[in-house]
């Protein structure tokens, strides 16, 4: 799977129309759940060539807009047009598509482009105006369809939103197996779930570095909680701490180093170490409280912090060198916890604890804007989509002790449930868009 | 069930060494391995074998677990009563080192848990110690929730995963 993000996917852009005539622009606004606007994608047309790029694309592509939360597809049982019909030769209507009360349309082209490879037009159209608004073309070999499907989809995001979309990007968790904890990487339609981690131990508190080829981990390897790093490609594990110590929460800060929460006796504390495992910072030292799970402001300014200092777990935020530490949790509970903060600085998404177990809330950094976006059910761990318009959280989705994982879009909207293990999965957290 | 447990204890007590099973006959308690996790007996032989993590193992009832209200570390009354009876015991059998667990329930975060786990292990370290057991005889380590040691999801669970677990592995 990782190589291939080392191969070479070239894409040409063919603008077909003007880019600047686009009547279909802007109907969907980035912010608020609206409406859901209405489209199809059928099968692609194959010219000259077999490929199942015909069913799988148009495929990942519904999954992915189905996951977006900013469209409904329409299913195909409905389409009136017959699968896989080739526009050029026997002309294509618009009031196929139009008469269903679709207004957006997905079409492709898979051609041959030599050497085992196919080329990929992919087009959307605005069916009221009656045309093309988009298209793109892709060549690729035959094992990067989905890859295609997610580049496309990002494209489609993008010109309904003006930004990109995140599909192709994973989420690490942590999973049962058996009594312990291994860390696990799925796409984030949960499709291709692969374990990284076999060391029947705990592996926990997982976090992506900035170019998403390392993972950052808690690992009991050797009974002492250690932060190690898992390399995505070549699938090896370096111990960055070694001492006696509990290291927890390690994460990636802007300027390349890692945050972490560590604890000697009973005194945690926030902590900036160098990738090697030196120790450059204490942050929060010597207030003989609890100091964990650190998440840095994107501008690397600030960090939104968990402690129990004034008694129970509340959500602050300090400035970078560890003055000028705030509350900003008032939310009615006496336990929140897990901040994380947004890629775009304006928001940070946080639990807290009510009757019914935990829930997820946003605020402004400054403590402002409370929002709560679930209400059913138990709700953890959340982290944001690298975009900042999706949280991806653990739910126990209010009706079991098992415990999988689900995105919802920020405003509360849209919330699906995107694994379905049965021995419970935990802690995700999002990766970077692949290049 | 009887086949696994005795086939366990021969192997923990084997690994334990023969001091460990000496001093337990000595004082007459009923050694027993505890099967950790439904269904999960095949990974417990293995897990004693490896000795990865301390739950199963002989058990001296001197050494039994202390508990905790919930997001606290600090020692009540009977925890206090409790961590006496184990410095008493651990002073009168000085070869033995002993790794305290921190346990908490999986109602808390598990990240802030981790932690709280941590200063429960460490209370109870720093109660031993000012008792006189010597500090290098002693370490600490925290599970948070990870290791529950009853799997239910109710009160009467959640309050016997409170603990730290000495463990004499």
């Amino acid at each position: 799977m990782y190589k291939c993000l080392n191969l070479i996917l070239l894409i040409f852009v063919f603008v077909l129309t003007p880019c600047n005539n686009i009547n279909a622009q802007t109907r969907l606004s980035v912010d608020g759940a609206g409406r859901l606007y209405p489209i199809a994608v059928p099968q692609l047309c194959l010219e000259g060539i077999d490929s199942e790029a015909r069913k799988s694309i148009p495929e990942k592509i519904t999954r992915n807009l189905d996951i977006s939360g900013y469209f409904q597809v329409l299913n195909s049982n409905m389409y009136i047009e017959s699968p896989g019909k080739c526009s050029a030769q026997d002309g294509f209507a618009y009031s196929d598509w139009s008469v269903l009360g679709v207004e957006g349309l997905v079409k492709g082209i898979v051609t041959s482009a030599g050497g085992g490879n196919l080329r990929i037009q992919m087009f959307l159209h605005d069916v009221q105006v009656k045309k093309v608004v988009l298209g793109k073309e892709y060549t690729a070999d035959p094992g990067q369809l989905n890859k295609i499907a997610d580049k496309f989809s990002n494209e489609i995001m993008k010109f309904f939103t003006g930004i990109e979309g995140i599909f192709g990007s994973q989420i690490s968790y942590s999973s049962k197996v058996g009594r312990f904890k291994e860390l696990f990487v799925a796409n984030i339609d949960g499709t291709d779930v692969r374990q990284l981690t076999n060391d029947r131990g705990l592996a926990v508190s997982s976090s992506w570095n900035r170019n998403g080829r390392e993972l950052l981990y808690t690992s009991y390897k050797r009974r002492i909680p250690n932060i190690f790093s898992f390399d995505l490609n070549s699938k090896r594990v370096r111990q960055i701490t070694n001492d006696s110590m509990l290291q927890v929460g390690a994460r990636t800060t802007p300027d390349g180093n890692i945050v972490l929460s560590r604890t000697a006796g009973k005194e945690s504390d926030i902590v900036t170490i160098s990738s090697s495992g030196t120790v450059l910072r204490n942050l929060t030292k010597n207030n003989g409280a609890i100091d964990v799970s650190p998440s840095f402001s994107p501008r690397g300014d600030k960090i939104a912090f968990v402690s129990n200092r004034a008694g129970s777990p509340q959500v602050y935020v300090m400035n970078s060198d560890g003055s000028g530490a705030d509350r900003i949790s008032f939310v009615n509970s006496n336990y929140c916890t897990s901040p994380d903060w947004s890629p775009q600085g304006d928001l940070i998404v946080f639990v807290c604890r009510g009757d019914r177990g935990f829930q997820l809330y946003t605020i402004n950094p400054n403590g402002g804007n409370a929002r709560q976006l679930t209400s059913r059910g138990k709700n953890e761990d959340p982290s944001w989509s690298p975009d900042g318009r999706y949280i991806v959280f653990s739910s126990n989705f209010g009706k079991s002790s098992i415990y999988n994982l689900a995105i919802i879009r920020k405003d509360g909207s849209n919330m699906k449930q995107i694994s379905f293990g049965r021995s419970g999965d935990f802690d995700p957290s999002w990766g970077p868009v692949p290049k | 069930m009887t086949l696994i447990k005795s086939a366990t204890l021969i192997k923990s007590a084997c690994r334990s060494g023969f001091l460990v099973l000496l001093v337990s006959l000595l004082f007459g308690c009923s050694c027993r391995t505890r099967n950790v996790g439904p269904g999960d007996s095949n990974s417990n032989i293995s897990t004693a074998t490896s000795g990865v993590y301390g739950e199963d193992g002989i058990q001296i009832p001197e050494l039994s677990d202390i508990y905790f209200n919930f997001d606290s570390y600090v020692l009540s009354g009977t925890a206090r009563q409790q961590a006496n009876t184990a410095a008493e015991w651990l002073q009168a059998n000085d070869h033995i080192n002993v790794v305290l667990e921190g346990h908490c329930d999986e109602r808390g975060t598990a990240e802030y848990n981790m932690v709280l786990g941590a200063n429960r292990a460490r209370s109870v370290y720093e109660h031993l110690r000012s008792l006189g057991v010597d500090s290098s005889r002693m370490s600490t380590v925290s599970y948070g929730e990870e290791l529950p040691l009853d799997p239910g999801h109710d009160e009467s669970a959640w309050s016997l995963n409170r603990r730290v677990h000495f463990d004499i592995n």
